[in-house]
């Protein structure tokens, strides 16, 4: 039995190398294409940037000028003109938006994925109808609300729309990545004892950040 | 024996279908329970101001004539949908995302079969990908209209002209947003939703079981078998996910077409429109019946995508 075992490890430790060993010139191009890619893809930001420390006659320039002095002029002006309220306003709405539509997000994932309410194709369908309004179109009702009730030029109610605009891709994408959490796996972890909390936390927090190990 | 067995066959269902339903009905709040929050929270935030929506897109309300409010029946969407300008912005609407949903979503799904080999400086790779959906919309738009697009110092007649003088040669410095004010505005937006596809896609691909590929490695598949036959249908959900939430949001794009060309040169579409009936001509009650008609159309559309060609609402539930 063990010989068996033994037997068989260094085999297939020994057919992986093979495998990974050569590298063939198609690998090369392939990584060298991704490369390429994504140097476009950022390249106008970096030119961005770039050009962000750049005087404004240089950034000006054509042919461009790639190598012109750098200066911090621009972040000066823009640190001078007080841009500290806006920053802090977009920061505080921004993240604790995110936080408020996570905390949302993700019961209702879980109650559309994991242990799904009947009907949950109806759901997740009502939750992406409430982007097919025109921002512009719905903005009418929420203006007289705010304005009803006080709240214009507030934050919060700032937050709230944010979180109610983002909620409905957060919730069809959370689910589709927990609608692959293996049954098999929660239904373990039941019998092993783990609560609610405890399954959420270890397995499907777990399984659905990308980038974490994930048996396979 | 078998009568008392009958006895309490019969003398039980009274007394068990309370209790069983009962029970079934705490387990079906019990998953009900966790949906509730964002289901409450998502209804009267968007739901009770569409109800006024609805309301005023069946009124004459312009913010200019105060004294004329009232009901006007279905005079503004006979108004909307006989006017000229909101034809040609749903045909610009359709062109619009039905381009940069195709292109970014091939783009995507390309740049993700890419990404998903091992290679030296994957991880940077992917970040950059994901850089331009991290801009904020309208810092996009600006970025494109006026670092890029500008005929004078934009980086692509700026690389043009540098390209040029290497062969010593002049080449025209074409004016792209006058030129191709559409699709100006299609590579815009196909720079920000292709990494929203290939992130969805990326995610996709890395959570197909490789040992069924293995298996068909061994068994001599070729590379594009394995494709077709294997990672392309699983790929499938992910595919139609990207497409779907890609297209409801391309539809609704303003900023892009507000910053690029503000609309003109035959580019607006029906978020545009409504923002000009909303803020040039303060026509609430039409503006309001072009959005329900779009909601309409999208809720159309969206539904026969889903119930007939799509996988997405297809699978068993648990």
């Amino acid at each position: 039995m063990s010989a068996i075992a033994s037997a068989t490890t260094p085999g297939t430790q020994q057919a992986q190398p093979i495998q990974h060993r050569k590298k063939p010139r198609s690998a090369i191009i392939l990584s060298g294409t991704a490369w390429i890619v994504g140097i476009l893809f950022v390249l106008p930001v970096l030119w961005m940037v770039l050009t962000s420390f750049h005087s404004e006659p240089d950034a000006a320039k054509n042919p461009p000028a790639l190598f012109a002095p750098l200066s911090l002029e621009g972040y000066k002006t823009f640190f001078d003109s007080g841009p500290w309220p806006p920053l802090l306003n977009s920061l505080t709405a921004s993240v604790l938006s995110t936080i408020l539509v996570l905390l949302l997000a993700f019961p209702a994932a879980y109650a559309l994925s994991i242990k799904p309410v009947k009907k949950w194709t109806d759901v997740l369908f009502f939750f992406l109808s409430t982007k097919m309004l025109p921002v512009v179109a719905g903005l009418l009702p929420l203006y007289l609300f705010a304005q009803a009730v006080n709240v214009l030029d507030n934050i919060w109610y700032l937050l709230i729309l944010y979180t109610s605009m983002n909620l409905p891709i957060v919730v069809w994408m959370l689910r589709s990545f927990l609608a692959e959490v293996p049954v098999e796996m929660l239904e373990a972890a039941q019998l092993d004892g783990a609560g609610l909390i405890r399954t959420l936390r270890s397995i499907i927090a777990r399984w659905s950040c990308p980038g974490s190990p994930r048996p396979r | 024996m078998s009568a008392v067995a009958e006895s309490t066959r019969t003398g039980t269902p009274p007394a068990t279908p309370p209790d069983d339903s009962a029970l079934a009905r705490a387990g079906a709040w019990a998953r009900r329970a966790p949906l509730l929050p964002a289901l409450i929270f998502m209804i009267i935030i968007t739901q009770l101001p569409f109800l006024v929506t609805l309301g005023i897109s069946f009124m004459n309300w312009n913010a200019y004539y105060p004294d004329e409010i009232g009901f006007n029946g279905l005079e503004n969407y006979r108004r909307v949908l006989t006017d000229a300008n909101t034809r040609s912005a749903i045909v610009v609407t359709v062109i619009l995302t039905a381009s940069v949903v195709l292109i970014s979503l091939i783009l995507g799904l390309l740049i993700a079969l890419l990404l998903d080999r091992q290679f030296r400086g994957r991880g940077v790779v992917r970040t950059m990908m994901i850089t331009p959906f991290l801009i904020v919309p309208v810092a996009a738009a600006l970025l494109w209209k006026h670092a890029l697009f500008n005929p004078e110092y934009g980086l692509f007649n700026g690389v043009l002209r540098w390209v040029g003088n290497l062969f010593g040669q002049n080449w025209p410095q074409p004016d792209w947003i006058s030129q191709a004010p559409l699709w100006a505005i299609i590579a815009a937006l196909v720079w920000q939703w292709t990494p929203f596809m290939m992130l969805i896609l990326l995610a996709g691909l890395q959570s197909r079981p490789l040992d069924v590929v293995e298996a068909a490695k061994i068994d001599g598949a070729t590379s594009w078998q394995i494709f077709w036959n294997m990672t392309f249908p699983h790929l499938r959900q992910y595919i139609e996910l990207s497409a779907l939430l890609g297209s409801v949001y391309v539809v609704q794009n303003f900023d892009a077409v507000f910053v690029i060309t503000a609309g003109g040169l035959g580019t607006a579409n029906l978020p545009y429109v409504i923002y000009q009936l909303f803020y040039t001509a303060h026509e609430y009650g039409r503006a309001s019946a072009a959005g329900v008609i779009v909601v309409i159309a999208t809720i159309i559309i969206a539904t026969f995508a889903l119930r007939t060609v799509s996988t997405l609402f297809r699978e068993e539930t648990r």
